[in-house]
């Protein structure tokens, strides 16, 4: 491949294009590409169909995309469906439709509106859930917030975890970090909701650890919480409590066993 | 194999450090993931580490600490070899070798510039020399042995081992840990892990 000359691929109807490198490549009807693309912008707006990895600057996935191998790209935008088959590295990822990474995700922010799937674990930097993601392995970020739901089959682990609690449980096998917070949010939709819900006090997060320095939790279940300081809310029910510092009930809460260390 | 461990909780009313460090340093890949430990006690799932490794690479981190990025400590801790290749005058001015020990290896190892690898094969040869453990034309066996052996085995070995029986010298590179029965009237002169000789040599390079 001669460098000075590389191409834009453009496929408007059906069309089929062997794996190589190109400037742009644009799927507006029904593509199919046979191997492994290197280009600097890619985007599905029909439906894409890669069958080796895919490495960009940008890409950008409006209808649906299946891509068998790996991605990587300086910023990854889902707004229709992507399916990627091996590991995803990405500077960016923004979800807002649904995405399912059958490896890691490895990258910096990350903000999910949609629906994400990863079959591994996620390294990033700051991660941001508005809807809802599901990680096979760990979850590792600098800061984590979220408002939506999550599933953490391993240690979800950050500086910041800010839970903004959902109708809908999240949980994390372990958690671990410095300041971790969650709690019930009472901010428009959800303070309708909370009028119906309060009722039951089922709990909206759920792990078997939770270690950090400052712990604040509502309606949590946990087997084990240690901390420095630990602030326990209403509808939380934890097995053994061990802090260091202090800790606080400011409601109902159910413990086991409370020590200090 | 029985080894002696030491459980999060404890390990944290030692050393000071909190929850919040420990989980950002074994993110950063400070405190690798193999070294954390799970078993079942009767208060629950626990988690320990072997007290011998945590505890050193613990003090490590924290003396470090003081103006170096937890990204600059992760890169000494990575068995990886760094990629940085210094000028033999670099090597001297930051005192990684001296100058006079420098200019005997590279009579036999000539070189502009020394990669890792290069580094760390003088840095083993001026190690002994200055310690007066072997003798000139030993320690150029070792290199040899050192090199012919990360050759074959597409890799650093993991130990040199350096064994000394009525005068005579033998040098022995391990490319896996474990044990070694040398015959009783042989002499260890000296062993080299050599991750923790890559640890130390990168220490010197920050």
């Amino acid at each position: 491949m001669n460098d000075h000359h590389v191409s834009d691929l453009k496929i408007n109807g059906q069309g089929t294009a062997p794996g190589c490198k190109y400037n742009l490549v644009r799927i507006n009807g029904g593509g199919k590409i046979d191997g492994d693309i290197v280009c600097d912008e890619c985007l599905v707006n029909g439906s894409g169909d890669v069958a080796g990895a895919v490495q960009c600057n940008r890409m950008n996935v409006n209808g649906n995309a299946k891509i068998k191998g790996a991605v990587r790209a300086e910023n990854m935008t889902v707004q229709g469906h992507a399916s990627v088959g091996g590991d995803v590295q990405s500077g960016d990822l923004t979800v807002r439709g649904h995405a399912i990474f059958g490896g890691a995700f490895s990258g910096g922010k990350v903000h999910i509106l949609g629906n994400t799937e990863i079959a591994q674990k996620m390294d990033a930097g700051e991660v941001k859930i508005a809807g809802a993601c599901k990680t096979g392995g760990d979850l590792n970020a600098e800061k984590f917030r979220s408002t939506g739901q999550f599933t953490v089959g391993g240690l979800l682990s950050a500086d910041t975890i800010d839970i903004q609690l959902s109708w809908v449980k999240s949980t994390a096998k372990e958690v671990g970090g410095e300041t971790i917070t969650a709690r019930m949010g009472l901010k428009g939709l959800s303070a309708i909701r909370s009028v119906f819900t309060s009722t039951t006090n089922a709990p909206r997060f759920e792990a078997s650890v939770i270690e950090g320095n400052d712990i604040t939790l509502e309606r949590t279940k946990a087997d084990t919480v240690r901390g420095h300081n630990v602030t326990l809310g209403a509808g939380c029910s934890i097995g053994v409590v061990e802090y260091s510092g202090t800790l606080k009930k400011t409601g109902a809460v159910n413990i086991g066993q409370e020590r200090k260390v | 194999m029985s080894e002696d461990l030491i459980s999060k909780k404890q390990l944290l009313e030692l050393t000071g450090i909190s929850y919040g460090q420990l989980y950002r340093w074994k993110r950063k890949g400070l405190i690798p993931e193999d070294w954390f430990i799970r078993k079942a006690t009767y208060t629950g799932q626990e988690t320990f580490f072997a007290r011998s490794q945590i505890l050193p690479r613990i003090s490590k981190i924290l003396n470090m600490k003081e103006g170096a990025s937890l990204d600059d400590i992760a890169d000494v801790f990575s068995p990886e070899p760094d990629d940085a290749a210094l000028t033999p005058d670099e090597i001297a001015e930051k005192g990684i070798i001296a100058a006079d020990v420098l200019a005997l290896y590279l009579q036999d190892q000539p070189a502009e510039r020394l990669a890792f690898d290069d580094l760390l094969a003088a840095y083993l040869f001026s190690s002994v020399l200055t310690s007066g453990e072997l003798l000139l034309s030993e320690a150029r066996v070792m290199v040899d042995v050192y090199f012919t052996s990360a050759i074959k085995q597409g890799s650093q070995p993991q130990t040199l081992l350096l064994l000394r029986k009525l005068g005579v010298f033998v040098c022995i590179a391990l490319a896996e840990a474990g044990g070694v029965t040398p015959d009783r009237d042989a002499k260890l002169i000296r062993s080299f892990d050599i991750s923790e000789t890559t640890e130390e040599l990168k220490l010197k390079l920050v």
